[in-house]
């Protein structure tokens, strides 16, 4: 990158953010978006992603379109930047009323951030109307879920392949992410028809958390384990758990150690998931013992600590739910509490999901009978996602192919927890263990890097003093003025 | 009244005549006939819906605990009936104040709305423009909006707080359950209670607390469609199902649904009982289910039905005079069944008025 091109970003930066500096990683991506390149970007959590889809579109005028798979995300990044004062915002998705819809369409040119998700981009009259905009760029967000190897796996978003397909004229796509491995990236780049893509791959490595892995016998011990050290140090933390009762388990063995916990999964009342949320923002919870539920969309950047009470069944989702921690900057810990028998059951987890070439020759006969997809679902026991991968590839492959393909998915299912159990069993550097399960190497080594390379956890943790007692209720006068502020 | 109690009150109302899972549908408000009719028959409006979420996991233990109590028995073909215990334990129990036939679950809307009102006054008022909302619903978070950029514009916290604190001191509900119902709301630095914290905080069960919310929401409700308030009301826009029936009627129809009498309704509303009769009688026109059978005998309705037949006639004083036990607001409640079942089957209506002609006893 030349000077004048490093000072004419510099200056639309400051123009558009009012920062006076790049945050690392994102001028490579900008630049490479604004010359017109097909861009992959992978850049850790709390780098910064936004900006490199934001500031591009400024120098180069039109709209940009967003692809984004998951919904909340998406009216979480448009109230974003609504809060900024961005008014040439929309989001384009099944929320709208037909009102607000004709409404946006009609609006459409004037948009300088077009938010929308794939079913959406693949309506033939929506579609129809995008491809007549001045399209800059296109943005495919959380790229990594269209990749069928990844354990967020959106077959929805593999519609934007299609739709990309159509476009005569397409503008260069941006794919951003911020873990994906190296058959990801490589899904990442066939599926959105990239050509030659740059790529920026910024190794998952955060020198801020420190990392430990403690060898416990088994389930029992692991809940001594947490019990012990919870009572020594503070949060605020997360502690990832296998099952809902594991997390009903620990949170209540927590809170009768006067832990402020709350459990957190699916099988609770939305209603009730948000309160946990927003407890843990404010600092009314320590401590949230949360399936892999928890974290997407939550945006607490003091955790201190992540704890994982069993194997995570990827690399990827490891690296990601690690990364929830220190985002502010400050000294951080992440701990897996690991036990010979861990390998079992994540196998068993993930791949039990997964439907047997046997069940998707099933499926393919039912529906080949004209039975109700949903039905056929019920029959033959699957999840809701699962049917969604398997009912994608049979229309795409058909029934032989498409059972070949689940068969690979669950082989390389286990080869991912497979890894992680190297991983896990592994000897010397934890950190260069990890970095090494994406083909890297640290670049430093903190001064607080692993429990093999020695940590000490009073430098990293802080201890816990009296804990202040449990409020009790409110009267309700009292409350209501206080939540008015009155 | 706590979740246990609730149940116990529905089964002694099914009187022996029906399985367990009835109750289960009643409360998750199924629309399905048998559901509608028990509803109707036994008159089971007041728990229609009552809690759209029910989990059969917590249904069944409530019902084993009633069993294993004693206070409710099976017989071999597993209709459920209460025993000499369950009995007495009913009678004991106080009023039931839920209105689910009216409220079918969208009581839980007018919370959405209400907590996500309060939440952004709570956030705006400490100067705090961007804050997750407690509510991921982008249709209620739209609404909300809306009520900002119209009728909440201008007022200042102090003014809606007062609204809200007046509204729920009119339920008359006492202190500690407010407390509790408000435990539940979100605001700047303050989040609401998960249900398992306030059973923890509380020595409650959860069921027991989400009944109690439940009635709680259905009582200010109630309140809110008597005397509107500004914010109030319009936070409550579109949570009550709608009905053919005229205002007044409504209500008269609403408290019947609630459990009360006619003499009842009468005293509470202060209305004259002639007024609650024509109330009545235009429930019994405009409802296809109302239950005749509880004003009068079966066999009545089926003479009337051929007398009135007979002599071609609706008029109330000539057919009184052929039923002299019978009162004029009987017989106005058949009558009133009588034309719309003329109108719903125009072929039986046909050959039944050809009748009178033929015998010439016209009047
Ligand atoms: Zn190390």
């Amino acid at each position: 990158m030349d000077m004048t091109m490093r000072e004419s970003l510099n200056s639309l930066l400051k123009q558009v953010t009012g920062f006076d500096e790049f945050r690392e990683g994102q001028e490579e991506v900008i630049h490479s978006v604004i010359s017109g390149h097909d861009t992959i970007a992978v850049l850790p959590t709390g780098a910064g992603k936004s900006l490199c889809y934001q500031l591009p579109v400024h120098a180069l005028g039109g709209t940009v379109l967003i692809v984004s798979p998951l919904l909340s995300l998406m009216e979480d990044q448009v109230a974003q930047l609504k809060m900024k004062g961005e008014k040439r915002v929309a989001a384009l998705n099944s929320f709208l009323t037909p009102k607000e819809r004709a409404e946006v369409l009609a609006n459409l040119g004037r948009y300088r951030y077009l938010f929308t998700s794939p079913e959406m981009l693949v309506q033939p009259y929506i579609s129809g109307r995008i491809k007549q905009l001045r399209l800059a760029y296109i943005v495919a967000d959380e790229a990594h879920c269209i990749s069928q190897w990844g354990f967020d796996f959106r077959p929805d978003y593999l519609r934007m392949r299609e739709w990309l397909g159509t476009l005569e004229d397409r503008p260069p796509v941006l794919a951003l992410t911020a873990t994906a491995s190296e058959k990801a990236i490589r899904d990442i780049a066939d599926y959105l028809l990239m050509e030659q893509p740059q790529m920026f791959i910024h190794p998952p490595d955060r020198p801020n958390i420190a990392m430990e892995i403690v060898n416990l016998e088994n389930r029992e011990e692991k809940t001594e384990w947490i019990l012990e050290n919870l009572s020594r140090w503070k949060g605020p933390g997360i502690i990832y758990v296998q099952s809902r009762k594991r997390a009903e388990e620990l949170s209540d063995l927590l809170r009768s150690r006067k832990v402020r916990t709350a459990a957190f999964h699916a099988g609770m009342e939305n209603e009730d998931r948000i309160l946990v949320q927003h407890q843990f923002l404010n600092g009314e919870l320590e401590w949230i013992c949360a399936t892999n539920a928890f974290g997407m969309g939550i945006n607490k950047s003091d955790i201190r600590w992540i704890i994982h009470d069993h194997l995570p069944s990827s690399a990827a989702q490891y690296i990601q739910e690690v990364g929830r921690a220190g985002r502010d900057g400050g000294q951080s810990l992440a701990t897996l509490l690991y036990s010979r028998g861990d390998a079992d059951t994540a196998v068993f987890i993930a791949v039990d999901d997964l439907p047997e070439p046997e069940t998707v020759r099933f499926i393919g006969r039912c529906m080949a009978e004209g039975m109700d997809i949903v039905e056929v679902g019920e029959r033959a026991g699957l999840s809701e996602t699962a049917l969604r991968v398997v009912s994608y590839w049979l229309e795409r492959l058909g029934t032989e192919k498409a059972a070949t393909q689940m068969g690979w998915l669950a082989e390389a299912k286990r080869k991912e927890i497979i890894s992680m159990v190297h991983f896990a069993e592994g000897s010397g550097c934890i950190r260069s263990r990890a970095l090494g399960l994406f083909g890297y190497s640290p670049a430093t080594r903190p001064a607080q890097c692993c429990s093999e390379c020695g940590i000490d956890h009073a430098r990293i943790l802080t201890g816990r003093t009296s804990e202040g007692n449990t409020p009790g209720l409110h009267g309700w006068r009292e409350r209501i003025n206080s939540l008015f502020g009155v | 009244m706590s979740f246990d109690d609730i149940l116990l009150n529905i089964i002694s109302r099914l009187d022996g005549e029906r399985y367990k899972h009835a109750a289960f549908h009643l409360m998750k408000g199924k629309r399905s006939g048998q559901t509608l009719q028990d509803t109707e028959y036994y008159r089971l409006h007041p728990f229609f819906g009552m809690l759209p979420s029910l989990h059969s996991n917590d249904f069944d233990l409530a019902y084993r605990r009633l069993l294993s109590s004693g206070l409710i028995a099976e017989e071999e073909d597993k209709t459920v009936f209460l025993t000499t215990a369950g009995k007495t334990r009913a009678a004991s129990i106080g009023p039931v104040r839920l209105n689910g036939w009216v409220y079918r679950g969208m009581e839980q809307l007018f919370f959405a709305r209400l907590a996500l009102t309060v939440q952004t006054v709570s956030h705006l008022s400490a100067g705090d423009r961007t804050f997750m909302p407690v509510t991921t619903d982008p249709v209620v978070q739209r609404e909300v909006r809306h009520l900002f950029a119209t009728i909440l514009r201008g007022r200042t916290p102090e003014d809606i707080a007062l609204e809200v604190r007046n509204g729920l001191e009119a339920t008359g509900l006492g202190d500690d359950r407010l407390s509790r119902f408000v435990s539940r709301l979100t605001g700047k630095g303050m989040s609401g209670l998960t249900w398992r914290q306030l059973s923890e905080l509380t020595s409650m069960p959860e069921m027991d607390l989400k009944v109690e919310w439940v009635e709680t929401l259905h009582i200010w409700l109630d309140g809110i469609a008597e005397r509107p308030t500004p914010l109030l009301s319009a936070l409550s826009q579109g949570v009550r199902a709608e009905s053919p029936l005229t205002g007044s009627a409504k209500k008269t129809e609403e408290l019947y649904r609630a459990g009360l009498s006619m003499e009842e309704i009468s005293q509470q509303r202060n209305l004259k009982m002639s007024t609650i009769e024509d109330h009545f009688v235009e429930i019994a026109i405009n409802d296809q289910k109302f239950p005749l059978h509880k004003f009068t005998e079966t066999e009545n309705v089926e003479a009337v039905r051929n007398e009135a037949g007979r002599l071609a006639t609706r008029k109330l004083s000539v057919l009184k005079r052929s039923f002299p036990g019978l009162s004029y607001f009987q017989l106005r409640l058949i009558l009133a069944r009588l034309g719309k079942e003329d109108g719903d089957d125009g072929h039986d209506n046909a050959g039944k008025s050809e009748q009178p002609a033929q015998t010439g006893h016209r009047i």
